[in-house]
């Protein structure tokens, strides 16, 4: 999810950067390190925060935007780092801290029916939107409700197809009622549905194009003061009148950099994650005081999806096989993770998910293999079309490269075709693409994701949605997993979905990242990565919790009385 | 890049020398053009590697086996350099050739012609002209696709109409003179005036024309290289700048001195070399300009 386009704001300080740099062609290192202002502040030097020891809690939290991701209301965000913003604003009805477990949040009390398809959740008191009007079980009901009305308008980690209606049950109750017993409610539905206001949005027929005022007026902690798509700015206050207390952050503001690293040292903003591509050599600086890292295991990939409704040699599962044969993944990890990440795994999710097979088949680099798979499926030397993005911070170009190399050698040709990372969300959703080379994480949430990305009854759709592919044992296994009670049985038919894909590859992951945030402790020290992801199973460092509340755990704010 | 190309205009616009025929700045430009132009000829003789090939470890300080170093992939800087140079040549000319081809088709027809064809494509180029490049540079891009070829096309697209209006003004002044009507008195036909008279006088132009052409395209393809709407595995000049910066805190280490400086560098000659080269010709068959 952490996919960054360069915004022209960048591209032109990069350029001017240079041409100075070659107008001066010796110029010094001075000159070119006073460069990344954010428009929003062109003084770039304003202190990020109050020093934690003098004031109980932090004034403003300054973080890099690495680009625009929509205007932040229930339905106009872009993946994962969207969904953050939007969630300073609006909240769900459960959320989950470092701990991983699941923790109160607009709800206070829930409990599952014992035919499991019922979920009733009780309502915490006294919450209100940011208008004033209170929040009742009514405007629950009415979030789901709109949600189910408007089918792929939302969050797409929010798997609210699994519900079939949603009840006000008592003043303060709702009652989520299934299509059938859903195992990772919680996570995938609870935790990951914006929840908001009746009374703004009952009006509201296209839900994505509404940018209104109202439209983000939520009951958060935080409230929008003001975006920018031109510069990709946001900018957050606290809310005074949140349901837990005035929030331990008060003020948060994402502002374009140029480069994260001279950022952070220069003190223009606080903190910064990546998704690989850094090494060892650049982190060291922030090895010491007042600087610290945190590192967590890949729950974000990169993958190669190969379109089976299109009448492509991709359609023989040799020819599918002989490319993982004969891509380097480890090279891919070396060469553009810096040793940041793993290579993929042929049963899609990482060694980080609880439920990752170790024990599928492996495509270890074998050219004479590829070659022989090829030439067992008649392989016509038919040019393969490939779709990738050039834009992503990922370095994709590399990877493409990388992939052609050794496509190359076994005789495939490759017809390059780029596009920016927008596009390659929709080309994946219309199925315009014979392979289509896309990152995404949450990788680390419930394993039912292999249902809903290759399962061939499986409604969801979206960028991890493999199109044209159909097994019938996965099916089978896929349908009956979500109905297991029994953790072990569960895992025992999920390790089985893990190697029927690593045969069939639909899809071949190639790498998985780690995590890095590097952040300076005197401006906000409170950084984790949270298990399993946030909403839905966002595997970034900007989970609200720890803006909110100021510590790992609970719901007690740091410094509050 | 439009920085770029301003450069090398106010460069090509400086009086560098008063006296007559070529002068020490035509002949070194000359002689960088023609030494770029080897080495793009012999960049497989002369790199040490294939730039796509994984030759070493991702980002190696120069060494004898690198010796300008490796890039982020761990590819050879050097082998990419010098294959870099067939690109930006390869897109100068040829977009040279497409904004020279598309002004003479015009500026010829509009010259020639006279009355409201006359208007109607002098008009066209106004238009053309006033349209801000860089946006509409983009937008084609993004509608063309990467690539050389498509590259070279947006160029030329954005390019004739100033080669068009001079070449325009040109042929009228031709038309005007009295050989060329006097021929025509005696029965010549559109086409061996064309051919006979007014080709050979706009010759030096179209020399002019090219060489500048070339100039602002090299400046022009490296912008988009840099900008991502080129192809992003090409190995071009402008796409090693952009994924030197594209590294997180290359300036903080001495790293953008093997990495990002050369290819600037090897931008900044070539295009300084065609500017004197083509102030040098324009000199030559402009010779008011030389009384300056």
């Amino acid at each position: 999810m952490m996919l960054r386009r360069p915004s022209t704001q960048r591209t032109w300080i990069a350029l001017s950067l240079i041409v100075v740099l070659l107008l001066a062609a010796c110029g010094t290192e001075l000159t070119v390190t006073d460069s990344p202002t954010s428009p929003a502040q062109p003084t770039a030097h304003l202190p990020i925060a109050e020093p934690a020891a003098q004031a109980p809690y932090v004034g403003t939290l300054r973080l890099p935007s690495g680009g625009y991701w929509g205007h932040p209301s229930p339905f106009g965000f872009n993946r994962g780092p969207g969904f953050s913003r939007a969630s300073l604003v609006f909240d769900t009805l459960v959320w989950r801290d470092a701990s991983g477990e699941t923790i109160p949040w607009l709800a206070t009390d829930w409990s599952l029916s014992d035919d499991e398809l019922t979920w009733t959740f009780t309502l915490r008191e006294g919450v209100q939107w940011q208008d004033g009007q209170p929040l009742t079980a009514d405007d629950v009901a009415f979030s789901i409700d709109y949600y189910l009305a408007h089918p792929g308008a939302g969050w797409f980690m929010a798997q609210v197809n699994e519900v079939e209606s949603a009840i006000v049950v008592g003043e303060d109750q709702v009652a989520i009622r299934l299509v059938r017993p859903y195992a990772p409610f919680l996570q995938t539905i609870a935790e990951a549905v914006l929840i908001f206001p009746r009374h703004i949005w009952q009006d509201v027929t296209d839900p994505q194009a509404f940018a209104e005022p109202a439209a983000f007026i939520g009951s958060g902690a935080y409230r929008l003061v003001e975006f920018s798509q031109e510069e990709s700015t946001y900018l957050f206050e606290a809310n005074p009148d949140f349901f837990l207390g005035l929030p331990y952050v008060r003020r948060i503001e994402f502002v374009p950099t140029s480069d994260d690293i001279l950022a952070l040292s220069n003190g223009d903003v606080a903190a910064f994650d990546k998704f690989g591509g850094v090494t060892q050599e650049m982190l060291e600086p922030f090895r010491q005081e007042p600087f610290a890292i945190q590192e967590a295991p890949g729950e974000w990939g990169m993958f190669l999806y190969f379109n089976l409704e299109k009448e492509t040699p991709l359609r023989d599962v040799r020819v599918r096989q002989a490319i993982a044969h004969a891509i380097d993944r480890q090279a891919m990890v070396d060469r553009i993770l810096f040793g940041f990440g793993g290579p993929g795994s042929p049963g899609f999710l990482p060694p980080s998910n609880p439920m990752y097979n170790p024990n599928v088949r492996d495509y270890p680099v074998d050219l004479e293999q590829a070659k022989a798979l090829l030439a067992e499926a008649g392989y016509d030397s038919t040019p393969i079309q490939i779709a990738y993005s050039p834009d992503w911070i990922m370095a994709s170009p590399r990877v493409v490269e990388i992939v052609e190399a050794g496509l190359s050698e076994i005789g495939i040709i490759l017809d390059k075709v780029s596009m920016d990372q927008a596009t390659i969300d929709a080309v994946a959703n219309e199925g315009s693409y014979e392979i289509l080379i896309t990152g995404f994480g949450g990788l680390g949430g419930d394993a039912d994701q292999l249902r809903r990305s290759f399962a061939s009854s499986s409604q969801s759709r979206g960028f991890s949605r493999a199109l044209g592919y159909s097994n019938a044992k996965f099916d089978a296994l896929a349908a009956a997993q979500v109905l297991m009670t029994d953790p072990a049985q569960r895992e025992a038919a999920l390790n089985e979905m893990q190697a029927i894909l690593a045969e069939d590859l639909p899809a071949l992951a190639l790498y998985y990242t780690t995590r890095v945030v590097v952040y300076n402790a005197e401006a906000f020290d409170n950084w984790y990565f949270t298990p399993g992801g946030y909403g839905g199973g966002i595997p970034q460092p900007y989970n609200k919790h720890q803006f909110i509340v100021g510590v790992p755990e609970g719901l007690a704010i740091r410094g509050g009385e | 890049m439009s920085t770029l190309s301003r450069m090398s205009l106010r460069i090509r616009v400086r009086p560098l020398r008063s006296a007559s025929a070529p002068g020490v700045e035509t002949t070194l430009g000359a002689v960088v053009v023609v030494l770029f132009a080897l080495v793009a000829l012999a960049a497989p003789l002369l790199a040490p590697y294939d730039p796509h090939a994984f030759s070493g470890q991702p980002l190696e300080r120069p060494s004898p086996a690198h010796p300008l170093g490796t890039n982020d992939a761990g590819q050879d800087i050097l082998s990419e350099l010098l294959y870099g140079a067939r690109i930006s040549l390869a897109a100068g000319l040829g977009a040279a050739l497409g904004t020279v081809a598309l002004g003479l088709l015009v500026g010829a027809i509009a010259g020639y012609a006279g009355g409201p064809l006359d208007l109607l494509l002098m008009r066209l180029v106004d238009v053309m002209l006033t349209l801000p490049r860089l946006p509409f540079l983009i937008l084609l891009a993004a509608f063309l696709g990467s690539g050389l070829v498509q590259t070279m096309t947006i160029i030329s697209l954005l390019f004739w109409p100033a080669t068009a209006r001079v070449i325009r003004a040109q042929v009228q002044s031709q038309r005007q003179r009295g050989y060329v009507r006097m021929a025509r008195n005696f029965g010549a036909g559109t086409g061996y005036v064309l051919r006979r008279h007014i080709l050979p006088s706009i010759a030096p132009l179209i020399a002019f024309g090219l060489v500048a052409a070339a100039g602002r395209a090299v400046a022009m393809e490296a912008g988009l290289a840099f900008l991502g709407l080129g192809d992003p595995t090409a190995k071009s000049w402008g796409l090693m700048m952009r994924f030197a910066l594209n590294l997180p805190g290359l300036l903080l280490t001495d790293r953008w001195l093997w990495w990002l400086l050369p290819p600037g560098l090897c931008i900044t000659l070539l295009i300084l070399a065609l500017s004197y080269l083509g102030m040098g010709l324009e000199e030559r068959w402009q010779p008011r300009l030389r009384r300056r």
